[in-house]
């Protein structure tokens, strides 16, 4: 055999391969059918319109640190922070003995068109906090603010700055305008009194922008590599789960979306200044208690430039920088995160708690 | 052993499957730029020009009944019909221009490949096709033709909201104005009770 025909036979054998193990690892995920998420145990403590906030189960004997509530995006469903039991960035802060509770915004719907991110921040997220700080019977808790729910978190810890003992940014905004960020530049041109007059915007819209970050991986070499899969029943199990939360994305209030994309997208008004919820301006240098930012070294969707600006704009003398080698995803469920972040995140509280006596 | 620098040596089937590549891609590029030149000559798509000058009669009579001024009793609809026959026209030329710009990247993305061969091509391809389209993700054209995009979405939905409301209307339906407005009274109402709630819990403070 020639090395021409040798390549040819080469190219048939591999594509044999790849076909009889794609379509294994297709048996396997059509047999696995909708798999559960949410790991740890959780009840809902106060609820209002779509918002729900629910306290989870201690799994370990409680550190005696303030309340942690964890501020999730807007755009996704929280249940990334708790996909499975080995997979869970919630359940690895309750084995290190913290109270945590989680804010979930819900499934907004038309009835949400008009609402406003004043009513989300100083309404919904502030009563939450209310909520925890009368069962707890304290002044102030800790706040961990992830993605878009962090650069909420900064917004309300600008303004109540006395209810927040301790603030973690994660994979968090706050500079819109670094050159790597793509989601910024795209945003630059997009008609916002328009696209609030369309109405709410559609979660399959905001996945279509997702996927055009890098369409090639994310809509052909991820599903391309399940043959790689084929054989490992828990290796599909997760990117099943993963595929259900990337997909699982609600549709964005438009007035609140339009907001968000007008005031910190196109205006970049964390940092400049312009941001006003219901008529009060919101300034970084508000914020001077312990600031701990937690981001992600190869994150697509929120560069680190754009994270790690917020060091420079805050008023806080205590500030931690955490980089983690990881992208924005797998911040949540990768194992190079695993207990890293969790245990980062439950030593730096410690370490405030003491100092704060 | 080969020498991946020295084309003399590269695999030939390889080098002929990555000619055969290029050369498909080549023609799908000649396809797009003339797609988006509308001054282009329909024979050269090597489609007989009757088939096309049908389509492009048709369209020319959509473009004049878009331009016709809605008069009568059915202004109003009529109206409405012709800016979504517009918008709809509009943003298939402007997809139009959005395929053009992005045509090159699959031919860009083969000129990545450095190691033909079974199991390293395809990964290759895609780390070549993602910088390629990154490159043009980043630039000022992409991000406008995107957003004439969107923004042609939108003004579309505005318009199909506005049709719906004035079927709704027609039929006694509850239209998207009615639970608009319905929404914002239930807004102003729920903020005017806590406004008063907030205002007994004070006073009953300084009560004490």
């Amino acid at each position: 055999m020639n090395a021409g025909d040798e390549a040819v036979a080469s190219i048939f054998r591999f594509g044999e391969q790849f076909q009889k193990n794609s379509l294994e690892a297709l048996r396997v995920l059509r047999e696995l059918g909708d798999l559960p998420v949410g790991a740890s145990e959780k009840v809902c403590v106060y609820r209002e319109d779509k918002i729900a906030l629910y306290r989870y189960a201690p799994l370990a004997r409680p550190l005696g640190l303030p309340p942690l509530l964890i501020c999730y995006a807007m755009v996704n469903r929280p249940y990334v922070l708790d996909l499975q039991p080995d997979r869970s960035l919630i359940r690895e802060l309750l084995s290190f003995g913290i109270d945590v509770y989680l804010l979930d915004w819900g499934y907004p719907d038309g009835a949400d068109r008009f609402t406003g991110l004043d009513e989300y921040v100083l309404g919904y997220l502030h009563r939450s906090i209310e909520h925890i700080l009368k069962a707890h019977g304290t002044g102030s808790l800790n706040l961990l603010g992830v993605c878009q729910g962090g650069t909420l978190s900064l917004c309300y810890a600008a303004l109540e700055p006395g209810r927040i003992a301790n603030l973690i940014a994660m994979v968090t905004p706050v500079d819109f305008k670094t050159p790597e960020n793509l989601l910024s530049k795209w945003a630059q041109h997009i008609d916002i009194d328009l696209m609030t007059q369309a109405g709410n915007v559609s979660g399959e819209l905001l996945n279509a922008a997702y996927l055009g970050l890098m369409p090639f991986r994310l809509t052909q070499q991820k599903y391309a590599e399940l043959a790689d899969m084929a054989g490992n029943r828990a290796g599909l199990e997760n990117f099943a789960r993963m595929e259900k939360w990337i997909f699982d994305s609600p549709d964005q209030p438009a007035r609140a979306f339009g907001e968000f994309v007008k005031w910190f997208f196109q205006d970049n008004a964390l940092i400049k200044g312009g941001v006003e919820l219901a008529g009060r301006a919101v300034s970084l240098k508000s914020i001077t208690q312990p600031v701990l930012n937690v981001f992600a070294r190869r994150d697509h969707l929120v560069p680190p430039s754009a994270s790690i600006a917020l060091g420079a704009h805050i008023g806080s003398g205590d500030y931690t920088e955490l980089g983690v080698d990881v992208g924005h995803i797998g911040m949540y469920v990768s194992g190079r995160a695993r207990n890293t972040v969790s245990a980062a995140i439950a030593k730096w509280l410690g370490e405030r708690a003491r100092a704060a006596g | 052993m080969t020498n991946g620098s020295d084309s003399s040596t590269v695999n030939p089937v390889s080098a002929a499957y990555i000619k055969a590549c290029e050369d498909y891609l080549g023609v799908h590029q000649v396809i797009f730029e003339q797609f988006n030149n509308r001054t282009a000559p329909a024979a050269a798509f090597g489609v007989p020009p009757a088939f096309l000058d049908a389509w492009k009669s048709l369209a020319q009579s959509m473009g004049a009944q878009v331009g016709v001024p809605a008069l009568g009793p059915a202004r109003e609809h009529l109206e409405i019909v012709q800016k979504m026959t517009d918008l709809g026209l509009q943003f298939q030329r402007k997809y139009a221009e959005f395929t053009a710009h992005l045509a090159g990247i699959p031919q860009d993305a083969m000129r990545g490949i450095q190691h033909p061969g079974a199991g390293t091509t395809y990964d290759e391809w895609i780390e070549s096709a993602e910088s390629a389209y990154a490159a043009l993700a980043h630039g000022a054209t992409f991000a406008r033709l995107l957003g004439e995009l969107c923004n042609t979405l939108n003004a579309l939905k505005v318009q199909r909201g506005k049709l719906l409301e004035y079927f709704s209307r027609q039929l006694d339906l509850p239209t998207r104005a009615e639970v608009d407005s319905l929404h914002q009274q239930v807004r102003h109402l729920r903020e005017a009770s806590r406004q008063k709630s907030r205002g007994r819990s004070r006073g009953k403070g300084g009560g004490k």
